[in-house]
């Protein structure tokens, strides 16, 4: 049985706000990491994971299935917004910081005691800093969170047919740079 | 992912540039490189606990104010007065001689009461106390298999760290190599005796604050006329905060009872303040040199207790949490392990001579956290009046029952992954008998009662070097009632139940 966001989220507009604590439980793995993609730094990723839940605890009234919208990409979009004002607040001197190279301000300096997401990390970050700030994204959000083009196309606010371009061009791009036998011996050797 | 979703996504790209389908089989591999890149990242499980309980309280919170809103009729009033009224409360909440008033009361009576109340009620006074039903369901102990989702949102409420069952399974080591684990008993023989076991339920005991009401409710508001409403009022909850250095934030909630103290931030050293870049934030962290004894941050929380004559008659000697020390014992590159700024002490509740344990098996009760870079009580949580209801109800009696919920993993039995590769045999040691502290939710109140029922706690001895066990015991109450509800739930149904 699979848990029926809608039918969670009725029950919490009808007054059984305890739905919400399924919504978390469902959610919270995937946000944490989301997050802690972003900033690499499990600290902060919890502080802005737990203002993501709080935020949305506080707004699902507000929430809206119309064009059937669907709560994970609703959800994604509050932590991605959480991040890029964690970002703002904590590089006031970057007042022209590019709200979607996130990805780059972190440099996984504070990664503890996972060495493994370390040394995963910095292979990823090696090849998929050659990809735009969007395609990125992209990449992330459908390998590491396999979310479909439409929740992804929320997320970001652009169209789905955008948003596979985007994730083919990644894709290409990705094949050019990144010679095959290489990539495959980098992972060998780290795996 | 699976391989099909593979194929999709690369379908999808073939279509939108179809001279791609000559490198096909290179593109996959690429897909397949990407997929096992990434990182088996866990959450940490404490974390995950601390923060569902904050949500839950939040849960409580807005459902408390929906029904004060109804309780005055606000819908005769304009939204901004009702703000109005509740800031100018709080204001004179704040500026009335607050301090006397409380100081009056500890001369007569120390918040935390001098000995537990016990008041003996009849047998199975408290209904079905399965503390994943609804309050709705107290009366019959019928399961409305068909509400299943509603049912299991109670799972884990209230402020003392429950564990969801529907949590403990996104635990399993994620996405590479998921394991099931199987539980052996490897402990000696033990026993179990009578018929029946007592539960206590905490009973919610005000504490008196009528000077402070009349002081609000007398005070002449020329925007309000404030005293009309003092019908049938009570205050709900008290703000105090000081405004000085190494100043404290302290919430009472005088219909329950309780106090709870936090640091003021703003008026302590934020060794983080002016950092831009991570280099300082590494500067400014602090290392395992840096972390005191453990007997000086006793000292530190001891004194902070004589100090503010806190009666510690119902509590144990004090014991460090120091989860962050086994991290950084384990740990390969020790130079990355966080080295927090504040370490609790938990002062351990004992009720009839019997200590209390959490659902996970750890000591609670009274928590003080020290920061250690100040060598000052940081906050306090779970003071409060220890008064209590004792209802006796039927107990496990038969050993073979305790030894089968074992192996299902005891009170939040474990699933198994259908992709696991492989399972680990998890070896338990002899139990202990303890009281474990419950909370279940009641929806018709909107709040959670707790409840400590006696218990056995299981400690895991020993797992696989290789995948550690996320656990260190396994606790099975006593009270049939409690975990039979439990067991007959699946709370997380996209995985089965392991055995």
């Amino acid at each position: 049985m699979v848990i029926d966001d809608r039918n969670l989220i009725e029950k919490f507009k009808k007054g059984n706000k305890e739905s919400f604590s399924l919504l978390y439980d469902k959610y919270v793995d995937k946000i944490f990491k989301f997050i802690y993609f972003k900033t690499s730094h499990r600290e902060t990723a919890e502080d802005l994971c737990s203002q993501t839940f709080i935020k949305a605890l506080e707004k699902l009234d507000n929430f809206s299935f119309n064009n059937n919208a669907y709560f994970s990409a609703w959800l994604y979009t509050i932590a991605r917004n959480t991040v890029i004002d964690y970002y703002r607040r904590s590089n006031k001197s970057k007042n022209d910081l590019n709200i979607d190279d996130v990805w780059d301000i972190s440099d996984n300096t504070d990664i503890l005691e996972d060495l493994e997401f370390k040394q995963k990390t910095e292979i990823i970050a090696k090849y998929i800093k050659k990809l735009n700030s969007e395609q990125r994204e992209i990449i992330m959000l459908k390998i590491f969170e396999d979310l479909s083009y439409r929740e992804i196309s929320e997320i970001l606010d652009k169209n789905e047919g955008a948003c596979k371009m985007s994730f083919c061009r990644a894709i290409k791009t990705l094949r050019k740079e990144m010679p095959l036998l290489s990539f495959i011996s980098l992972f060998l050797i780290k795996l | 992912m699976k391989n099909s979703k593979i194929d999709n996504l690369i379908n999808d790209i073939m279509s939108l540039d179809p001279e791609l389908k000559k490198y096909e089989n290179e593109i996959k591999k690429i897909a397949n490189h990407l997929i096992k890149a990434k990182p088996n990242l866990k959450i940490d499980s404490n974390f995950k606990l601390e923060l569902k309980n904050t949500i839950m309280k939040k849960i409580s919170n807005i459902k408390n104010n929906e029904k004060e809103k109804n309780a005055f009729n606000w819908g005769i009033f304009s939204k901004k007065l009702a703000f109005s009224l509740g800031a100018i409360a709080l204001v004179i909440a704040i500026i009335i001689p607050l301090k006397n008033n409380l100081n009056k009361d500890n001369d007569n009576r120390n918040i935390a009461s001098k000995n537990e109340q016990f008041i003996r009620v009849e047998d199975e006074a408290f209904g079905k106390i399965a503390f994943n039903e609804s309050a709705q369901n107290t009366n019959n102990g019928e399961i409305n298999s068909s509400d299943l989702a509603e049912r299991t949102t109670v799972l884990g409420m209230g402020a003392g760290g429950d564990v969801s069952v529907s949590s403990d399974t996104r635990i399993l080591p994620y996405p590479y190599e998921p394991v099931n684990y199987e539980f052996e008993y490897i402990g000696e023989d033990f026993e179990l005796n009578g018929e029946k076991v007592d539960v206590y339920k905490k009973i919610k005991k005000s504490v008196e604050v009528k000077n402070i009401k009349d002081a609000i409710f007398n005070n002449n508001l020329s925007l309000f006329k404030l005293n009309n409403f003092k019908d049938k009022s009570d205050i709900s909850n008290i703000s105090i905060k000081q405004d000085k250095k190494y100043g404290y934030i302290i919430n009472i909630n005088p219909q329950e009872g309780d106090i709870s103290l936090y640091a003021n931030w703003e008026t302590w050293p934020q060794p983080f303040k002016d950092c831009q870049d991570d280099a300082c934030y590494q500067r400014n962290s602090l290392s395992i040199n840096d972390v005191p004894e453990d007997n000086k941050i006793i000292e530190v929380a001891d004194k902070f207790i004589s100090d503010n004559n806190i009666n510690l008659d119902n509590y144990g000697e004090p014991v460090i949490v120091n989860n962050f020390r086994e991290m950084y014992e384990t740990s390969e590159d020790k130079s990355n392990v966080y080295i927090p700024d504040q370490i609790s002490v938990v002062y351990p509740l004992i009720l009839n001579d019997v200590e209390v344990i959490d659902n996970g098996g750890q000591k609670t009760g009274l928590f003080i956290s020290v920061d250690i870079r100040e060598m000052k009580v940081y906050s306090i949580n779970n003071l409060s009046i220890n008064n209590f209801e004792v209802s006796a109800y039927k107990a496990i009696n038969d050993k073979n029952t305790i030894l089968n919920y074992l192996k299902q993993g005891g009170l939040y039995p474990n699933y198994t992954n259908p992709d696991a590769s492989k399972t680990i045999t998890v070896k338990i040691g002899s139990p202990e008998k303890t009281l474990v502290r419950l909370y279940k939710y009641d929806n018709s109140k909107g709040r959670s009662d707790e409840y400590y029922a006696p218990a056995l706690s299981f400690p895991i001895v020993e797992t696989s070097s290789e995948n550690n066990y996320y656990r260190d015991y396994i606790v099975i109450p006593l009270a049939e009632d409690m975990i039979e509800k439990q067991l007959d739930i699946m709370p997380m149904p996209i995985l089965e139940m392991a055995r």
